[in-house]
């Protein structure tokens, strides 16, 4: 009989090896319900980790696709620059086998018990990688193209002294950007990014738990933007992607990201700019977050298409409706 | 609550014109007029995304119907998608060959709308108002309640009305189920079924 859907266990050729004459007797007993083998779950998925070595890199690819010809190109390009520069720095990372100090299994515990997220603030100064990783993303990124303003910046960051940045990078996490140093603060939140995707990827899944509305179960950081997934085990359902870490944690659709109000909940979208990009606005609390349907356009990437769909936020401002969202790379 | 305070609407409330956030800060302030420039023309298209219940069976599948239309103005909404709600723990998303087709059943010529009144001898059906069609269904109950009723089988009390049937809807409640319940079952009425097992 011919397979429609994709089965566990062995594929064809291993499964005809085995003659039936060795397959043991099954009983009626032995036979068990399986309603995973077509793809439906009893649950999704509560977070998914990010994958650092991957999430980067397909980041940059995503940014250099959608600058060409866009009103932002000179932005985009240099994103895509960062980007590369942070694939570049966990490629870095990898090859010399340093590895991200995870905070020990009792105080993670202690600290999702207690309604806290397992990252804090605290591992900046804790674990010097966060300096190195800066310092070598500084190295790395190639602004040879780019504004005096981004070399300007760089360059006043490579600079720096160690306690400064490490200072930057704790108001970043924190989300309160210095208006004067808003150019070196994007550098800061792109380390910040390696930083901590590379922690929350070491954590385990099964320890999470949900924090508060809206605030991510790894770092405790606000979202980028709504992933209307299609993964097997949680098709369609909606995902928020961290600011900080990348974690992607589970929310249920048609429920306000910021409030929790599941009333006056709408869809706004430019049907000729895309359809795929949209923002889900909330009349409880005035504010709105970009919901990427990913489902239908498996390319898209929170934080890219958010910078990349600029002109949505512009629109939906005009409608008096405020960001609810924070994208490290793109404040505003 | 955590809707970011943006410091440009900060600023722009002390009265401060500044260029705005990364974009002016990394040297690409001017390409902010051509952004919005460029999405000048488009006209934000609203979609509303409704959380219900399937009305086929007792499953009672979670569904969002998807509406266009801003409900609020002038403008006639129309549910355009229906689909199974990845959220809702009976279903995950799912829906059979019926549930499917719902849209189909929303837009049907043949559905029915409001309540509806053939009068005896008449071939065809009337709208009529809820007050009429329930004092009518009231008063035919009652009517037949007070001829049929059966209060006693030989000594034995066992008040059953045995000439009436009452189909509950599916997607009810489980508050509403129990009224309906309580209500039908103490007028004595036997007949009673679930549209949820049709």
């Amino acid at each position: 009989m011919a397979r429609l859907f994709r089965r566990g266990g062995p594929p064809p050729e291993a499964a005809a090896e085995t003659t039936p004459g060795d397959a043991p007797a099954r009983t009626f007993a032995d036979i068990q319900p399986d309603p995973d083998r077509i793809g439906i779950f009893g649950s999704v998925p509560f977070v998914r980790l990010p994958a650092p070595a991957r999430l980067f890199s397909e980041r940059a690819r995503r940014l250099k696709t959608l600058a060409s010809g866009h009103p932002l190109e000179g932005y985009l390009d240099l994103l895509a620059r960062i980007a590369t520069a942070q694939a570049d720095v966990v490629a870095q990372r990898a090859a010399v086998g340093e590895r991200a100090v995870v905070p020990p299994a009792e105080d993670v515990a202690l600290r999702t018990d207690n309604g806290m997220p397992p990252l804090s603030r605290s591992l900046l100064s804790d674990d010097p990688s966060f300096l190195a990783s800066l310092d070598r993303l500084l190295a790395v990124i190639d602004l040879s193209s780019a504004t005096e303003a981004a070399q300007f910046a760089r360059d006043a960051l490579r600079a720096a002294p160690s306690d400064e940045r490490l200072e930057l990078a704790v108001q970043v996490f924190e989300g309160a950007f210095l208006v004067e140093r808003m150019a070196e603060c994007v550098f800061v939140a792109a380390a910040l990014q390696v930083f901590l995707a590379e922690q929350a990827a070491a954590l385990d899944e099964k320890t999470l738990k949900p924090v508060a509305e809206g605030v991510c179960p790894c770092c405790g950081g606000a979202p980028t933007a709504s992933l209307v997934v299609g993964w097997t085990p949680a098709d369609k359902a909606r995902y928020l992607s961290c600011s900080l870490c990348g974690t992607l944690w589970n929310h249920v659709r048609i429920r306000c990201t910021a409030c929790g109000s599941g009333e006056g909940i709408s869809y706004y979208g430019l049907d000729e700019a895309s359809k795929d990009v949209q923002v889900e606005t909330c009349t409880s609390c005035n504010s709105y977050l970009k919901h990427l349907h990913q489902h239908r356009d498996p390319a898209l990437d929170p934080v890219a298409d958010d910078v990349a769909s600029y002109g949505l936020d512009l629109k939906i401002a005009e409608e008096g409706f405020r960001r609810a969202g924070l994208n490290l790379l793109f404040v505003f | 609550m955590n809707v970011q305070v943006s410091r440009r609407g900060l600023l722009k409330g002390i009265g401060v014109g500044l260029a705005g956030g990364s974009l002016g800060a990394l040297g690409f302030g001017a390409l902010e007029p051509a952004m919005a420039a460029s999405v000048r023309p488009f006209k934000l298209a609203q979609m509303k995304e409704t959380r219900n219940t399937c009305p086929y069976c007792s499953v009672a599948c979670g569904i969002i119907l998807y509406s266009l239309g801003d409900r609020s103005k002038n403008a006639k909404s129309s549910v355009m998608h229906v689909e199974g709600d990845p959220d809702h723990p009976v279903n995950r998303g799912t829906l059979c060959p019926k549930g499917s087709s719902l849209l189909d059943f929303i837009k049907s010529e043949t559905r029915t709308k409001y309540p509806m009144h053939r009068t005896a001898g008449s071939s065809e059906f009337k709208r009529v108002s809820w007050d009429f069609a329930l004092d009518r269904i009231a008063t035919l109950l009652k009517e037949d309640r007070d001829k049929n009723f059966i209060a006693k089988n030989g000594d034995l009390t066992v008040n059953r009305w045995t000439t009436v049937g009452f189909l509950g809807a599916s997607a009810t409640s489980n508050e509403t189920a129990w009224v309906t319940y309580k209500v039908i079952r103490s007028m004595g009425a036997l007949t009673f079924d679930n549209q949820a097992r049709v």
